[in-house]
């Protein structure tokens, strides 16, 4: 195949592709065979994940409080179907010791949180302390939102479906701006 | 001298030891090449792997895994308090093989320091006399670029057309002119038509992973097939470079490798030695050369090798420009930084700083981690913002002092037994001051866009920008400075260092393109040596 070419790809890289992938219109197909390293452990549908540090319970919260900062909306679905809180696991079983802690602390402060308010409630008063953490579970809010953040936009529904994002590709000409009110 | 094997012995593949290995081999020397890595193809290359393919996401560094192997973990000490690291790659090609390939001259005025400025030291060559090189050198990597007529940034006879600005470096350009601050095409190291049998960029953004086509100047896509081609070269992969051992008179006999395979060591013998491995592992190369007739290290009569480390400092700010959100989706990411911002303020020391534009990519929304609040509102804030994004990095000087050192530990060594560099720095009051106007700069060129900042520049500076230089620096005198300005050792003739380790001083500009035209100057010299019998 020529690599200039981006409106061929290969029988074989194409029954790679999940089926997802096809519904997204705007995506141009080249894009995911272009991984020729996609052999180092990632998950694929093949292969799932599946959790290795967090309790059942303990993923189920993680969940419910991801979808909650990225939820779905008209345009794309949220943190749950993107399985966040899958690689958030797989991101603190490789991590030392003390993140692993903080982790089990952190979740264990929300849990005690929750007995005497709901999720919606405290995500507002930690949201509101983002700049300026109070606690040690305005801490730990910081703490999931980066990990639901980073999640999410490696995901492929954060990056094809929420953010429409048409690069990583071929192309043989980089245009620039054309806007008459941008030019010098 | 019995059974010389080679004519010379490059040792590292980079930047520098890539134009010197071509350069004799095409001049007639039977050239060894000694690389610590081993080449890394384009097809194992992860340029366009999602982050959803790797493990990790790409957060950990998957994408450059491939450049960085386990046995450079862990082999450097930092004796220091400032944010300072510098780049372990180990891989055919050192950092030409993943690099945003920013090429830029130095100015008259940056060899001078001394002379303009009252500070560090002159260089022992001018820009003219490197001029030719420079012209040489662009040529034989094809750079893409404009001729701006600025002083600050000498331009050569011949660049490939530059890649388009994005709407948001246009608005830059438009928005910070007032302030007498320019804008310009960058200047990189980046085919934008067929060149020199490479094909052109395809704009797909990822540079740094490694560029999978060979449109971005590498030594293993440019510089080896030239010098496999004549059949004078060697390569030697895998062989970690030990130390140089010495005749009874003092000069290089051979250098002492270790096979990171088997872990067997052995010498390779050469006429000529010329140490390439960057910054802190010539350093530490040379002082684990210790001798009965060179106690100090090899080419450190004067005790330099190993002190004056410096670099760049730098920081970067994200913008968010208001008149691009909100628009749809469309393919930003290029050659990744397409505009420049040169050094402006040049009558002050405190203002040697130049900003990249645009080099941290387009696929990850930098400023969901930053922005406030969550749910349905935060996920269409972050959408809306993206198409505005806006970075510069700045990039500044650090003086060159000799506290600033790398040495070497004796009592603790890497896996082949090698004792492994111990860094000590401290950033100077001037390095201080160039971050502090840095930042100021950066603030005001905010200021002058609507936009939204999401990142400032932090409270302190941050190094090295992989650009590290100074180790065993030129200079005319012996006493002061390990290397004459042709890169040969003050203290043993057939002993040569092209690395950023040469660097007198620095200025806020990337050194690479000086490193490659000070190593095409120094094969020039050694080829006309040997002819000569003089080597």
């Amino acid at each position: 195949m020529n690599q200039f070419d981006n409106t061929k790809i290969s029988r074989r890289k194409l029954i790679q592709l999940p089926p997802a992938v096809f519904l997204i219109q705007s995506l141009p197909i080249v894009h995911a065979e272009t991984c020729t390293n996609n052999h180092h452990d990632s998950a694929s549908a093949a292969n799932p994940y599946t959790a290795q540090f967090f309790t059942p319970e303990e993923l189920k919260l993680l969940d419910a409080v991801m979808d909650k900062i990225i939820p779905p909306d008209e345009h794309s679905p949220g943190a749950h179907e993107a399985q966040t809180s899958l690689f958030a696991d797989l991101i603190v079983t490789e991590s030392p010791k003390d993140v692993k802690e903080d982790w089990r602390e952190g979740l264990r402060l929300l849990t005690a949180e929750l007995q005497s308010s709901t999720l919606d409630e405290w995500l507002a008063r930690a949201a509101t302390n983002d700049r300026d953490p109070r606690s040690l579970l305005d801490l730990f809010f910081i703490q999931l939102k980066q990990m639901t953040v980073d999640g999410y936009y490696t995901s492929r529904i954060g990056i094809h479906q929420d953010l429409q994002y048409v690069g990583n590709t071929y192309v043989t000409q980089f245009k620039g701006c054309s806007h008459a009110e941008h030019q010098g | 001298m019995q059974n010389v094997n080679y004519d010379v012995c490059v040792i590292g593949s980079g930047a520098a030891g890539g134009v010197m290995a071509k350069e004799l081999c095409e001049g007639g020397a039977k050239v060894l090449l000694i690389e610590a890595g081993e080449a890394v193809s384009p097809g194992e290359f992860r340029t366009h792997c999602w982050p959803y393919e790797m493990r990790f996401r790409g957060l950990r560094g998957e994408k450059q895994e491939p450049f960085y192997p386990p046995d450079m973990k862990d082999t450097i000490r930092y004796e220091t308090s400032e944010q300072v690291s510098v780049d372990r790659v180990r891989v055919l090609g050192g950092r030409t093989v993943h690099w945003n390939a920013v090429v830029l001259r130095y100015a008259p005025s940056d060899f001078r320091e001394r002379t303009l400025n009252g500070i560090e030291e002159d260089w022992p060559l001018s820009y003219e006399e490197l001029a030719p090189y420079y012209d040489r050198i662009e040529k034989m990597i094809g750079v893409c670029g404009n001729n701006d007529n600025l002083e600050v940034l000498p331009a050569g006879p011949w660049y490939l057309p530059p890649p388009a600005f994005r709407c948001s470096e246009q608005i830059l350009k438009k928005a910070i002119a007032p302030l007498g601050i320019p804008v310009i095409a960058a200047r990189k190291a980046l085919l934008t038509r067929p060149y020199d049998n490479r094909p052109p960029c395809h704009y797909c953004g990822h540079c740094m992973e490694g560029c999978d086509v060979s449109a971005i100047f590498s030594t293993p896509s440019s510089m080896l097939p030239k010098a496999k081609k004549t059949g004078n070269l060697t390569l030697r992969q895998n062989a970690v470079a030990r130390e140089i051992l010495v005749d009874t008179d003092g000069s290089a006999r051979a250098l002492s490798i270790v096979d990171r395979a088997t872990k067997k060591e052995e010498e390779v013998r050469a006429r000529i030695f010329v140490v390439c491995c960057s910054t802190v592992e010539t350093a530490r190369l040379l002082l684990n050369s210790r001798s009965p007739r060179h106690p100090a290290g090899l080419a450190n009569s004067s005790g330099v090798v190993g002190r004056y480390l410096h670099g760049h400092l730098g920081d970067t700010i994200h913008v968010y420009l208001k008149e691009l959100e909100g628009r749809s989706p469309e393919n930003l990411d290029g050659a990744l930084d397409h505009a420049f911002v040169p050094r402006y303020r040049t009558k002050t020391p405190a203002g040697t700083f130049d900003f990249q534009v645009n080099y941290a990519g387009y696929m990850f929304p930098f400023h969901a981690k930053f922005l406030p609040g969550y749910g349905a509102n935060f996920k269409k804030r972050v959408r809306e913002m993206e198409p505005g994004f806006l970075m510069l990095g700045g990039f500044g000087k650090v003086e060159a002092r000799p506290e600033n050192r790398v040495l070497v530990d004796s009592d603790r060594k890497d896996t082949y037994g090698i004792p492994i560099p111990v860094l000590q720095f401290r950033f100077s009051d001037l390095d201080k001051a160039v971050y502090a106007e840095m930042g100021k700069t950066l603030d005001a060129i905010s200021s002058s866009l609507n936009c939204e900042v999401v990142k400032r520049p932090g409270e302190r500076p941050s190094g090295f920008a992989s650009h590290e230089a100074g180790t065993v620096r030129m200079g005319t005198n012996p006493k002061t400075s390990a290397l004459n300005s042709f890169c040969q050792s003050h203290d043993v003739r057939n002993l040569f260092v092209t690395d950023g380790s040469t660097f007198t001083t620095s200025s806020e500009k990337n050194p690479t393109l000086t490193i490659m035209a000070l190593s095409l100057r120094a094969a020039d010299y050694i080829k006309e040596q040997r002819r000569r019998g003089e080597l």
